[in-house]
C-alpha cells in the first residue's frame, strides 16, 4: 500500500529540487544549491522507496535479495553525505578544497564498506527477512548496519551544529522558524539514525533483520520528511504571506479613496493615465495611482478654490471636503475664484501611506455630503 | 508596460530614496547638467517641465504640493531623459515663456510639459515615473524590513531555504 505522506513528500522534493537546479543554472549553480539538489533527490528517491511496494518488485524483479535495501540505505547514507557537504559549502570563512575533498573521501569509504560488508553478509531472503549466510554473515550485516548507522549520524552532527549557529544568529521571525525547523529535523534524524543501532543488534541476535521498515523508522522518516519540508518553504510561505497581507492594504485603501478620485476625475477626465490597462493584481501600483491622479486633480481644482478659513489639521477632513465640493461646483459652473496660494497640507504627508490615509479621511467625508455637491451638472 | 517596467527594475535607486539626487545621478552619468528650478504652480501651467537647451537640461517643477506630488513631478522630467524623449523635436517650445521668461526662446531644443496624458510620450513618461516611485516608497519595493544581517543570512542559505536575493531599491 503506498504510504501518501512520504509518496507526497518524495514528489515534492524530487519536483522543487529539479526545479531549482535548472532555474537556477543560466545564473551559475554554486557549489552549496548543487550539494542542496542532490540531497534532495537522494532523499526523494529513499522516500519513494520506502513508499510503497517498489522495494519488494527490485527484489523480485533483479532476484537479488536484499537489493533494494541496500539501495535504500545507500541513498540514506547518499543523503546525509550531501547535507553534510551542504553545511560545509556555506560555512564562513568559507571551507577550503581539502576539507571537501576529505568529506568526498569519507563518503566514498563508507560507501565501498558498506557495500563489501553487505556482499560479505552473503543476504539470502525468506518470509519478509533478510538472514546473513556467509560465515561471518551476521557480524557483516551488524557492521554494514553499523558503517551506515555511524556515517548518516556523524553528518547529521555536522548539519547541526551548523543549523544551531544559524538558528542563533538568525534575527527575523521567520527564519528563525525556518532554521529552527530544519535543527528539528535534524535532530528527528539523529533518531532515526540511532534507531538503526537496533538492527545491529538484532543482526548480531537473529542473524538478520527485516526487508522493509519498521514502524517506528517509518514514523520517524514521515515525521523528518514533513519537518524538511516545512522548513525549506517556510520563507517562501512567509514572503507569501507579506505580499499577500500588502495587497490587501492597498486594495483596501485604494477603494477608500474612489470617491474623491471619481469626483474629481468627472470634472477632469485628464488626470486618469490611459497609457495601457494596469494589471489589476497590482494594487500598490492602483493605488499610487490614484493618489497622483487626486493629487493632480487637486492641482487642477486650485484655481477654484477659496482659501481656508483655518489652518487645516489631520481632523480637519470634513471641512477639506466640503471646500473641494465647493470648488468642484465651481468648476462646473465655470466661476472662477481667487485661488489660496497652495493646497492645505495635513502634517506628515511624506509617505506614500500618510496621504493616503489623508485623502481617504477626505474622501469619505466626501461621501457624507449630499449627492448634489459633488456629481457633475 | 514592459519597458517601462524593465527600466525600472534595473535602475539601482537612492535609499532613503531622495528625487533630487536620482536626477543628480542622472546628470553625473550623462555628463550633462540637470538644473532643478521650483516653482509655484500657476492655472492652466503644466506642473512640471522639461526643457532641453544646448548646455543643460532643466526641470521645472511645482513646489507647492505635497511631498509625494512633487518628487513624483521631478521623477516623471527624469523619465522622459531616461527614455530619450529629450531627442526629439519640441511640440511647443512656446511653454516656457511664463515659467521661465529668463531663457530666451532660441536656446530652447525641446520642451515637454506634465499636462495631460495624450501624448504616447507623456503617457511613457508617467508610467515609468509610477512604476519607480512605487518601487521607491511602497512596501512592496522596500526592504522586506529584515534586518541587513538577516538579509544576508537568508541570501547565504538560499541553497537551502529556497529564498532568493530580496528585492529593494538596490536591486
Amino acid at each position: 500500500m503506498l504510504d501518501p505522506v512520504l509518496a507526497g513528500a518524495a514528489a515534492l522534493l524530487l519536483g522543487l529540487s529539479t526545479y531549482r537546479f535548472f532555474a537556477g543554472r543560466h545564473r551559475g549553480t554554486s557549489p552549496a544549491l548543487r550539494y542542496t539538489c542532490c540531497f534532495a533527490w537522494c532523499f526523494g528517491a529513499f522516500l519513494a522507496l520506502m513508499a510503497g511496494q517498489t522495494r519488494a518488485g527490485i527484489d523480485h524483479g533483479t532476484g537479488l535479495a536484499g537489493l533494494s535495501g541496500m539501495l535504500a540505505d545507500h541513498l540514506k547514507m547518499g543523503s546525509a553525505g550531501f547535507l553534510a557537504l551542504t553545511a560545509v559549502a556555506l560555512r564562513r570563512p568559507a571551507a577550503d578544497a581539502r576539507s571537501l575533498r576529505r568529506r568526498q573521501a569519507g563518503t566514498a569509504l563508507a560507501v565501498l564498506s558498506a557495500t563489501a560488508l553487505f556482499l560479505l553478509a552473503g543476504i539470502a531472503e525468506s518470509g519478509g527477512r533478510m538472514a546473513a549466510t556467509g560465515r561471518f554473515g551476521p557480524v557483516a550485516l551488524a557492521g554494514y548496519d553499523l558503517v551506515i548507522t555511524g556515517y548518516v549520524t556523524c553528518c547529521l552532527v555536522t548539519l547541526l551544529r551548523q543549523a544551531l549557529y544559524w538558528t542563533r544568529q538568525a534575527g527575523t521571525a521567520a527564519l528563525r522558524t525556518a532554521l529552527g525547523l530544519i535543527t528539528l529535523t535534524n535532530a528527528v534524524g539523529l533518531l532515526w539514525a540511532a534507531w538503526g543501532l537496533d538492527d545491529v543488534l538484532g543482526a548480531l541476535r537473529s542473524g538478520g533483520q527485516r526487508t522493509t521498515e519498521d514502524p517506528v523508522s517509518l514514523t520517524l522518516g514521515r515525521l523528518c520528511a514533513v519537518l524538511l519540508l516545512a522548513g525549506a518553504t517556510t520563507l517562501l510561505w512567509a514572503r507569501a504571506a507579506r505580499a499577500a497581507r500588502r495587497w490587501r492594504t492597498a486594495y483596501r485603501d485604494y477603494r477608500s479613496l474612489g470617491p474623491l478620485w471619481r469626483a474629481l476625475h468627472a470634472a477632469f477626465p485628464q488626470i486618469a493615465l490611459t497609457a495601457g490597462r494596469l494589471p489589476p493584481a497590482d494594487a500598490e501600483l492602483a493605488l499610487y495611482r490614484r493618489v497622483i491622479e487626486i493629487r493632480d486633480g487637486l492641482l487642477i481644482l486650485r484655481r477654484y478654490r477659496t482659501a481656508p478659513e483655518a489652518p487645516p489639521t489631520t481632523d480637519g477632513a470634513p471641512a477639506e471636503a466640503a471646500r473641494i465640493a465647493a470648488a468642484l461646483h465651481h468648476a462646473r459652473t465655470g466661476a472662477a475664484t481667487t485661488p489660496p496660494p497652495a493646497d492645505p497640507q495635513p502634517p506628515h504627508t511624506g509617505t506614500i501611506e500618510a496621504e493616503a490615509r489623508w485623502l481617504a479621511q477626505i474622501a469619505r467625508a466626501l461621501r457624507t455630503l449630499p449627492p448634489h455637491a459633488t456629481t457633475a451638472d | 508596460m514592459r519597458r517601462c517596467r524593465a527600466i525600472s527594475g534595473s535602475l539601482e535607486l537612492p535609499d532613503p530614496f531622495d528625487a533630487a539626487e536620482l536626477v543628480a545621478r542622472l546628470a553625473h552619468d550623462r555628463g550633462r547638467p540637470i538644473d532643478l528650478i521650483a516653482v509655484p504652480a500657476r492655472p492652466g501651467a503644466p506642473c512640471g517641465l522639461l526643457v532641453t537647451t544646448g548646455q543643460a537640461d532643466y526641470i521645472v517643477y511645482a513646489e507647492d504640493t505635497s511631498e509625494v506630488h512633487r518628487q513624483h513631478i521631478l521623477v516623471h522630467e527624469y523619465a522622459h531623459l531616461l527614455l530619450g524623449h529629450g531627442d526629439a523635436p519640441s511640440p511647443d517650445p512656446g511653454l516656457t515663456v511664463g515659467l521661465l521668461p529668463h531663457l530666451s526662446p532660441e536656446l530652447v531644443g525641446k520642451v515637454l510639459g506634465r499636462t495631460v496624458y495624450l501624448e504616447p510620450q507623456e503617457q511613457e513618461a508617467e508610467l515609468l515615473a509610477s512604476l519607480i516611485l512605487k518601487r521607491a516608497l511602497l512596501p512592496g519595493g522596500r526592504p522586506s524590513g529584515a534586518e541587513p544581517r538577516d538579509a544576508e543570512w537568508a541570501h547565504r542559505l538560499a541553497p537551502l531555504l529556497g529564498t532568493r536575493r530580496p528585492p529593494g531599491p538596490h536591486a
